[in-house]
C-alpha cells in the first residue's frame, strides 16, 4: 500500500511518514502544492493525505486538479480550519474524508485504512478472503485465527493481495502500490516475497497467472 | 431633525408660482376687458355728442337753434344714469328728458377741442361717467358745452358678465395644473423610491445588489451603492481570511505538540494533553465568534437551505459511510434563511454531525418555511438524551461521551450563532426515541 502526505509543515510531514510507515505504508512526502500535484498525477497511491494550506498551490486547487484529470484515488484532507463551509469546498473539490488540524496521528491512520478498504470495494472493517483475515484498523493478518510472521514488505504485499483477492494482478501494478518512490522496483524481489509467503500460507492460494501476474483466491488452497 | 417631503416641497413650490401667475394674469386680463368695454360705450357716448353737437346751430339771426337728434330711449327715462345736456356760462340750452330739471354743472371752458372723462356721482346719486366737451358752433360766438353722461353700473355689470367666467376658467386651470404638477412630482421620483425599495431588499436579502438604473440621475447612486455593498464584502471575506489564517497558524505548531505529547511516555502527559486540549478548544471557539460577529450584519445575505443541505451531505456520507447511515432530507418550498451561507453550514453541519454521531441507522431533516422564519429539524433514531443531558450539552465544552470523537463544542457554537440571529434552538425527544433538534431561523420573505 503507498500513501502520499502532502504537508508543509516539516515537523507535522515527519510526524505523518513516521504514523503511515508503521502502520504498514511505503510513504511520500511533498512539502509543497506543486511537488503533491506532480507527485499526485505521476505515481500510484492506494491513499493521498493532503493538507489544504499549502505554498504555492493550495490543497484544493491540487485535488481539483487530479479529479479533473481522472485521479480517483481516495483523499484524505488536513484542514486547520474547523468551519463547515471548509469541509463543504473540500467535498465538493472531490476529497473523500476529512480530520481538523490538530489532529492525533492514529486518527489520520484509521481513516486512511479504511479509505484504502472502502475504495477496494469492501464494506467491513475484516477483510477473509480464504483462512486469511485482515483486520484492516489494525493492520493485522491472521491465517486460520493465527496471526501470520510477516517483515513488513511482506504484510504491504499480502494486504494489498487481500484488498484486491480473486483478481489478476500484474507485477507492474504490484510494484507501483508497494515500493516508495525513488527505490528500485525489480520483479526478481518481487517473486522472492511472494515465493516467502506461499511459504508461509500454502503454495496454491497465490496462483501465478503467465504472462499476468497473480491472484490471490480463497479456493486456491483447498481445492488443489 | 424634523422630516421633511421632497414631494411636498417640489409641489408646494410650482403651485405657489402657477397661482401667482394666474393671479396676475386675472388682473391683467381684467383690466385690459373693462378697458374694451369702456371704449366701446365711450364710442356710444361720443356718438350721442357728437349727435347732441350737430342738432346746434345759429340760424341767420344768430339765434341758437337746437333739434334734438338723440333718438336713443335711455335719455327718456327720468333719472336712467343716461343723460346728456347743452349749456353755455350761463344756463343750460337744452337736456335730455332723463335729467328733467336737475343740471350737470355750468362751467364752460375755452374750446381746445379735448373731450374730458371723468366718473363722478350723477344726479339720482348713482355714479356716473361723463363726458364733456367745450365748442362753438360755427357762425356763433358763444362757448358752448356738451355733456353726455352712463351709469357706471352699466359698465361694471358688462365687465362682470365676461370676466366672471374668466375667473372660473382661471380657477379651474390652476387646479388641473396643480393635479398635473403633483402627478408629475409623482412620476418624476418615481424610480428615486424604487432605488428606496431596491435598498430595502437588499438590507433585508432578497436581492444581492441594486440592479443598473436607467436614469443618469440615479444611476451613479446605484453604482456607488453597489460598490459599498461589495466593499463590505470584501472587508468580510477579509477578515475571514485573516481568522483563517490565524487559525492555521496557531494549529499547526499545536498539532506538532500534541503528537509529541503522545508519542513521549512521560509522567505528565495527562495535564500537558489537557493543557493542549484547552487551548485548542479556545482558539477554536474565540476564532468562531470572531468570524460569525463579522459576518452577521452582511447586507443581502440570503442563503438557500436545501442547496446548503445538499452541499453538506456529502461530507457526512464520506465521513460515516462505514456506518452506512441513511440521511433523508425532506422540504416543503424553497425556504430561504435571511444570514450568511457559513453560518448555516456551521449550524447544520454541528447538529447533522451530531445526529449521526449518535444515529442508528437514520437521520431525518426536515426544512419549511413558516409566516417569517425557517424552520429545520434534524432527529435520528439513537438513543436520545435525558433532560439533564440536554442542559449539560448545551453549556460550553461538555461532551456527553468522551469515547465519541468531538470538540465538545457543537452545540454550544449552534446556540451562539442561534443567539446571534435571533433564533431558537429546541431540543427534545424525537418521534423515533432519539433527539429532534428544533431550529428557527429568520427567513427571506
Amino acid at each position: 500500500m503507498r500513501a502520499l502526505a502532502v504537508e508543509d509543515d516539516p515537523r507535522i510531514a515527519e510526524q505523518l511518514r513516521q504514523a503511515l510507515t508503521m502502520a504498514g505504508f511505503a510513504v511520500d512526502v511533498a512539502h509543497d502544492g506543486e511537488e503533491g500535484e506532480f507527485l499526485g498525477s505521476t505515481e500510484t497511491y492506494d491513499v493521498v493525505v493532503l493538507d489544504l494550506g499549502l505554498p504555492k498551490k493550495d490543497g484544493l486547487s491540487v485535488l481539483e486538479s487530479w479529479r479533473r484529470a481522472g485521479r480517483t484515488v481516495p483523499v484524505l484532507i488536513l484542514t486547520a480550519r474547523d468551519d463547515w463551509s471548509e469541509k463543504v469546498r473540500g467535498f465538493r473539490a472531490g476529497a473523500d474524508d476529512y480530520v481538523v488540524k490538530p489532529f492525533r496521528m492514529e486518527e489520520v491512520v484509521v481513516r486512511c485504512r479504511s479509505l484504502v478498504r472502502r475504495a477496494a470495494g469492501h464494506a467491513t472493517s475484516e477483510l477473509t478472503c480464504g483462512a486469511l483475515t485482515l483486520d484492516t484498523q489494525l493492520a493485522i493478518i491472521t491465517f486460520n485465527g493465527l496471526p501470520l510472521k510477516l517483515t513488513a514488505f511482506e504484510t504491504r504485499m499480502l494486504a494489498y493481495l487481500i484488498h484486491h483477492a480473486e483478481r489478476p494482478i500484474t507485477r507492474t501494478e504490484l510494484s507501483e502500490h508497494l515500493y516508495e518512490r525513488d527505490t528500485d522496483r525489480d520483479f526478481n524481489s518481487i517473486e522472492v516475497i511472494i515465493g516467502r509467503l506461499r511459504r508461509k500460507i500454502g503454495r496454491d492460494m497465490i496462483e501465478t497467472i503467465r504472462g499476468q501476474g497473480y491472484r490471490l483466491s480463497a479456493g486456491g488452497g483447498e481445492t488443489r | 431633525m424634523t422630516m421633511r417631503s421632497l414631494r411636498l416641497r417640489l409641489i408646494v413650490l410650482a403651485i405657489v408660482w402657477t397661482t401667482v401667475a394666474i393671479i396676475v394674469a386675472g388682473f391683467v386680463i381684467s383690466s385690459l376687458l373693462r378697458n374694451f368695454v369702456e371704449h366701446t360705450f365711450d364710442e356710444a357716448l361720443s356718438a350721442t355728442m357728437v349727435a347732441v353737437m350737430a342738432g346746434t346751430e345759429f340760424d341767420q339771426a344768430g339765434n341758437l337753434v337746437i333739434s334734438n337728434s338723440v333718438v336713443d330711449p335711455r335719455f327718456d327715462q327720468p333719472l336712467s344714469g343716461w343723460y346728456w345736456q347743452l349749456n353755455n356760462a350761463q344756463e343750460v340750452l337744452s337736456r335730455s328728458r332723463s335729467l328733467w330739471d336737475v343740471d350737470l354743472g355750468l362751467a364752460v371752458a375755452e374750446p381746445d377741442g379735448t373731450i374730458t372723462t371723468q366718473e363722478v356721482g350723477g344726479p339720482g346719486g348713482e355714479m356716473i361717467r361723463r363726458m364733456a366737451r367745450d365748442f362753438t358752433v360755427p357762425g356763433g360766438t358763444q362757448r358752448l358745452r356738451v355733456i353726455v353722461a352712463m351709469p357706471v353700473a352699466v359698465i361694471d355689470e358688462e365687465v362682470a358678465s365676461v370676466v366672471e367666467p374668466l375667473i372660473v376658467s382661471l380657477l379651474l386651470l390652476a387646479t388641473g395644473l396643480s393635479l398635473a404638477i403633483a402627478l408629475q412630482v409623482h412620476f418624476g421620483l418615481a424610480p428615486l423610491q424604487r432605488l428606496g425599495r431596491y435598498l430595502a431588499e437588499v438590507r433585508r436579502g432578497d436581492r444581492e445588489r441594486i440592479p443598473p438604473q436607467t436614469y443618469s440621475e440615479i444611476r451613479p447612486i446605484a453604482k456607488e451603492l453597489n460598490a459599498l455593498l461589495d466593499h463590505n464584502q470584501s472587508v468580510i471575506a477579509r477578515a475571514r481570511t485573516h481568522v483563517g489564517n490565524l487559525a492555521h497558524g496557531l494549529k499547526t505548531p499545536l498539532a506538532v505538540l500534541e503528537n509529541e505529547i503522545a508519542a513521549r511516555n512521560e509522567g505528565c502527559n495527562g495535564r500537558l494533553a489537557e493543557v493542549s486540549a484547552t487551548m485548542n478548544r479556545l482558539i477554536r471557539h474565540h476564532l468562531r465568534r470572531a468570524r460569525s460577529a463579522a459576518a452577521h450584519g452582511i447586507l443581502g445575505a440570503r442563503t438557500p437551505v436545501r442547496a446548503t443541505l445538499d452541499d453538506l451531505l456529502p461530507v457526512f456520507k464520506g465521513v460515516y459511510a462505514d456506518r452506512a447511515i441513511s440521511i433523508s432530507v425532506t422540504s416543503l418550498g424553497d425556504a430561504f434563511f435571511a444570514g450568511d451561507r457559513q453560518d448555516l453550514e456551521e449550524m447544520l453541519g454541528n447538529l447533522i454531525d451530531n445526529a449521526c454521531k449518535w444515529a442508528a441507522s437514520t437521520v431525518v431533516i426536515h426544512a419549511t418555511n413558516s409566516a417569517n422564519s425557517v424552520e429545520i429539524s434534524v432527529s435520528d433514531d439513537g438513543p436520545g438524551m435525558s433532560k439533564a443531558q440536554i442542559d449539560a450539552a448545551r453549556s460550553r465544552g461538555v461532551r456527553l461521551d468522551e469515547a465519541k470523537p468531538g470538540s465538545g463544542l457543537g452545540l454550544a457554537i449552534v446556540d451562539d450563532l442561534v443567539q446571534l440571529y435571533q433564533g431558537q434552538l429546541s431540543l427534545t425527544a424525537g418521534a423515533s426515541g432519539g433527539l429532534d433538534a428544533h431550529l428557527t431561523l429568520p427567513r427571506v420573505n
